[in-house]
């Protein structure tokens, strides 16, 4: 195996920050580099001693694996700041704050205030929940905007007339593409960071869309029987609770697949929490089906990883299986 | 395995107490180790690197890129404050522990 395959697997495999992750290569690199300089003055060729150097690195994804369980596993501090916004949602809920206006607009904007100061500081873990939520608020708005336009054809249609103005339906229009090609940006910009840190961040999204369709089927607050709807705060609360616990754990967990692990495992348990909250039987088939949609959502940003695909083909290689190092003793 | 067991618990305190005599990078490092041990410690990459990045993450080390003498960047590691005063507990500590098991596994006579 050559020395840029090496760094090559290496870099597929070291899922953080894109500048943390080039320091990385840059040190081992030069590494590799005075190794294969002491091997030739030692009388071995320059290929051989650039295989034999390779070869005592060892096994790229091993190696990977350590750097990402130093770098990635979250300290207290970062469990306390990534556990914020859940408990702070469990907050608005526990005391029916949600009803209120108010407290949603301070919500959001904090969400995404914070969220943009800590990705200017080179996007700690932290940040991550804090992101999801903030890419809520533009991903509600799209929905509102959309029966927005429909009811807006509508009355054109039926009655002749457009409500509210044209304006208005041009702004929405313009706003929709525009907005999405902004969310589209951030995510990509954070799936080369880590693909399963915006998965974390979208881990509250499936229980969202859940109350938010459990407003309209129990006729909650956008109709009028708004007591109905805070009759399920307290489990809508607990649910945040779970999101905070599961967040805390995820950060403290140094390997990458208990990780995954974690995410795919919670966020139905979380779902089928809410099905129950929500007096929905689990076994029926739209909690099922909504566990299903949760599992490929939480999974999907690995297909916007620009490493993922290379990195399977790389795996094909016949070269890319390293044998042991022959300095084992360490 | 035991070799293997004790150097997985000392690899830190051993690290720390090389880059408390001067700032060095990673293959300098292995050198040095392998040199002053005559050749005991025999660090692996997949060790070291990871280690000297806990060590940083932990504060106890300082990691900065600077050219070597022959004008190549390499990334030098110093010990910080914190870690000198980590390394002289770790250093008492280790002293108690090997008087200890001397005293039982060479008793006087």
């Amino acid at each position: 195996m050559k020395l840029f395959s090496l760094l090559g697997l290496l870099e597929q495999n070291l899922h953080m920050a894109p500048t943390k992750r080039l320091e990385i290569l840059s040190e081992l690199q030069t590494h590799v580099d005075d190794r294969i300089q002491e091997l030739q003055s030692n009388g071995f060729s320059p290929a051989d001693a650039q295989e034999r150097a390779v070869l005592e690195i060892g096994d790229p994804s091993q190696l990977a694996g350590a750097y990402y369980s130093v770098h990635e596993t979250g300290s207290w501090r970062d469990v306390a700041m990534a556990t914020v916004p859940h408990l702070a949602l469990a907050a608005i809920f526990a005391f029916h704050l949600w009803t209120d206006l108010i407290w949603v607009v301070v919500a959001i904007s904090a969400a995404t205030f914070i969220a943009g100061v800590a990705w200017r500081k080179g996007a700690p873990q932290w940040a991550f929940p804090w992101l999801g939520y903030a890419l809520a608020a533009p991903m509600l708005s799209w929905s509102l905007a959309m029966v927005a336009i429909a009811y807006g054809g509508w009355m054109l249609l039926t009655g002749g007339d457009i409500p509210l103005g044209v304006p208005l339906y041009i702004g929405i229009v313009l706003y929709i593409p525009l907005s999405m090609l902004l969310v589209i940006r951030i995510v990509r910009k954070a799936v080369r960071h880590d693909w399963l840190m915006v998965s974390l961040a979208a881990l509250p999204l499936p229980f969202f869309a859940t109350w938010m369709f459990m407003l309209h089927w129990r006729q909650g607050a956008l109709t009028p029987n708004k007591a109905r709807a805070l009759e399920y705060d307290v489990d809508t609360a607990i649910v945040f609770l779970a999101l905070a616990i599961t967040t805390a754990m995820y950060l403290k967990v140094g390997r990458r697949l208990w990780r995954i692990g974690l995410l795919i495992l919670s966020a139905p348990v979380m779902v089928a929490m809410a099905a129950i909250a929500y007096q929905a039987s689990p076994h029926t088939f739209p909690t099922i089906a909504a566990i299903g949609l949760t599992v490929a959502l939480l999974l999907s940003p690995i297909l916007l990883d620009p490493g993922s695909v290379s990195h399977r083909n790389s795996l094909d290689d016949p070269n890319a299986d390293l044998k042991p190092s022959p300095r084992a003793n360490s | 395995m035991y070799q293997k067991e004790l150097l997985k618990g000392n690899t830190e305190t051993l690290l720390l107490a090389l880059l408390v005599q001067e700032p060095m990078y990673g293959y300098q490092i292995v050198k040095e180790m392998e040199q002053r041990s005559s050749g005991y410690f025999l660090f692996r990459e997949g060790t070291l690197y990871p280690a000297l990045h806990r060590l940083e993450k932990a504060g106890l080390i300082n990691g900065a890129w600077a050219p070597s003498p022959n004008g190549q960047q390499r990334r030098y590691y110093s010990v910080s404050e914190r870690g000198m005063r980590e390394l002289r507990r770790k250093t008492a500590e280790w002293r108690d522990f090997t008087q200890a098991v001397n005293l039982v596994m060479q008793p006087s006579r």
